[in-house]
């Protein structure tokens, strides 16, 4: 226990069998390891960063008690993620059930229109989209098109189908995609070459319809 | 399911497309109407910067406000990893119903599916005189070894914890288990729970094994419930059972555990405890579940 935890050697399981045995500084380190993009996932599920940071203490101080019987059958980041991510979602859950902030419409801000979808300061506008879609359909983009995680791991984060995976980052593609209109090219102002596609009210599409469970 | 009817795809249809999602006939003609519409063709593209644009966006590290109040809150957990409960030790917040615990205890809850909240004693199950002493010090003798310990080799859940430790109660599920009366009955030091009880699920045995210790000795059993209630009076369970947990949204599977029913601070309350095998020596990595129930007629 009086080893240096850091290093490169020192992998993420070796940290779980450090804390599983009662060394008090090795989650400690594996949390260092991965907070930067534990916080961009919960952030950008929730949208909100105070919603983060509570997720992510029930996250973490969950993961520190079960540690212990932490089997090994995934991946130590997956098993961090999927912790994360689920602490997100039961705040996204706990806060829709209160009727006065709805998550799913927090409206667009006013917003200049740009010249590209690859300008630097579209990722305002990408983001407010993000925090626009349903919890569920964040969660799984954000994982798959921002974080880069195979789909098939982001099935075991989310505990959830393969096709579920792919159904919710598809529904949320397109809704991003209909809230980025003004951003693509030649579109800065009404005169859209593209037709106006139907637009869903809000919430119609959560997970219905879906293969899961 | 989502072309509009003038053969146009809308952003939902051609993210449906491009993720594989649109088979069959739709598929075709969705890909047919796309050879031929330079407007849906632009939708797609768009469709695609967008994704570019998610994977483009600019890193964002956690605000050091955050993390510093990630390591203090976990530093909070670590605070009482001792093998001797002491009285110095502060007593994590979890353990107490104080406005922290229990708001950090319903945090909690989302994931271990456990509230956390207060563990004084409320009644002398076993002639332990409530607040006489601190735990390791008792002024009566020890606390009675008495208590019943079965080996049920059931697989606890959050889900279902509550009801089968309740249940551990009932003559009828006792009489499952086995040897409810004759464990309660004994009483030496380290007589053995009665773990010649069926179990419930044979392949159970193995991972079992873990728990022998705690098993064949009722003293383990106590300094288990010391350690996890450090600082306060020693109190005999109301009842001891060695299973397995699993907590499949967290990757905890078949874990071997023993539950313990602990008299709480409320005699309408008592506190059911999942643990691990270690959980005398690293409580906190240890701690599966935990939920105030009914108490025991």
């Amino acid at each position: 226990m009086s080893e240096p935890l850091t290093g490169p050697d020192v992998d993420d399981r070796a940290l779980i069998d450090r804390h599983a045995a009662g060394d008090r500084d090795a989650f400690a380190e594996l949390v260092r390891r991965h907070r930067d993009r534990l916080w961009r996932v919960a952030v950008r599920t929730l949208g909100n960063p105070d919603d983060a940071a509570d997720a992510l203490q029930d996250a973490l101080l969950s993961a520190y008690r079960a540690a212990g019987g932490f089997r090994g059958d995934a991946a130590v980041t997956t098993w961090l993620h999927r912790i994360v991510v689920n602490a997100c979602l039961d705040v996204a859950r706990k806060k829709a059930a209160r009727p006065s902030v709805p998550l799913s419409e927090t409206p667009a801000d006013d917003r200049p229109a740009r010249d590209s979808i690859g300008d630097r300061e579209t990722a305002g506008d990408v983001l407010s989209a993000l925090r626009a879609l349903p919890p569920e359909q964040a969660a799984a983009v954000v994982l798959v098109d921002i974080e880069g995680f195979p789909v098939a791991e982001v099935a075991v984060m989310l505990d959830v189908p393969v096709g579920t995976v792919k159904s919710r980052c598809a529904r949320a593609r397109g809704r991003l995609a209909e809230s980025l209109m003004h951003l693509a090219p030649g579109n800065g102002a009404p005169g859209n070459p593209a037709p106006a596609p139907p637009v869903k009210p809000a919430g119609d599409d959560n997970d219905e319809g879906e293969e899961s469970r | 399911m989502s072309e509009p009817a003038a053969g146009h795809l809308d952003f939902a249809a051609l993210a449906e497309l491009d993720e594989g999602l649109l088979g069959g006939a739709a598929g075709d003609a969705a890909r047919a109407h796309l050879a031929e519409c330079p407007s849906c063709r632009s939708m797609q593209e768009h469709l695609a910067a967008t994704r570019s644009a998610l994977a483009a966006l600019p890193d964002e590290p956690m605000p050091a406000a955050v993390s510093a109040r990630l390591e203090s809150a976990l530093q909070g957990a670590a605070g009482t990893a001792t093998v001797v409960p002491a009285q110095a030790t502060p007593t994590p917040f979890w353990r107490r119903p104080t406005a922290a615990g229990l708001a950090a205890a319903a945090a909690v809850a989302a994931l271990v599916a456990g509230v956390v909240v207060g563990t004084a004693r409320h009644k002398d199950n076993h002639g332990t005189p409530s607040g006489a002493a601190a735990a390791g010090a008792l002024h009566r003798p020890a606390v009675s070894e008495t208590f019943p310990v079965t080996t049920s080799g059931q697989e606890y859940t959050p889900l279902n914890a509550p009801t089968l430790v309740t249940g551990l109660l009932q003559p009828k599920a006792a009489a499952v288990a086995g040897g409810t009366n004759s464990a309660g009955a004994g009483g030496t030091a380290t007589t053995p729970g009665p773990s010649s009880s069926p179990l419930t699920f044979s392949s159970n045995q193995r991972l079992l094994d873990a728990l022998a210790p705690l098993e064949s000795s009722r003293a383990a059993i106590l300094r288990c419930v010391a350690t996890l209630r450090a600082g306060e009076p020693l109190v005999a369970p109301i009842r001891v059972d060695f299973g397995v947990f699993t907590n499949r949204r967290i990757h905890v599977v078949n874990q071997p555990a023993m539950i313990l029913l602990l008299p709480a601070d409320k005699p309408t309350r008592d506190e059911a405890w999942i643990v691990g095998p270690n959980c005398a020596t690293a409580p906190d990595n240890n701690l599966y579940f935990y939920q105030q129930v009914p108490a025991h007629p």
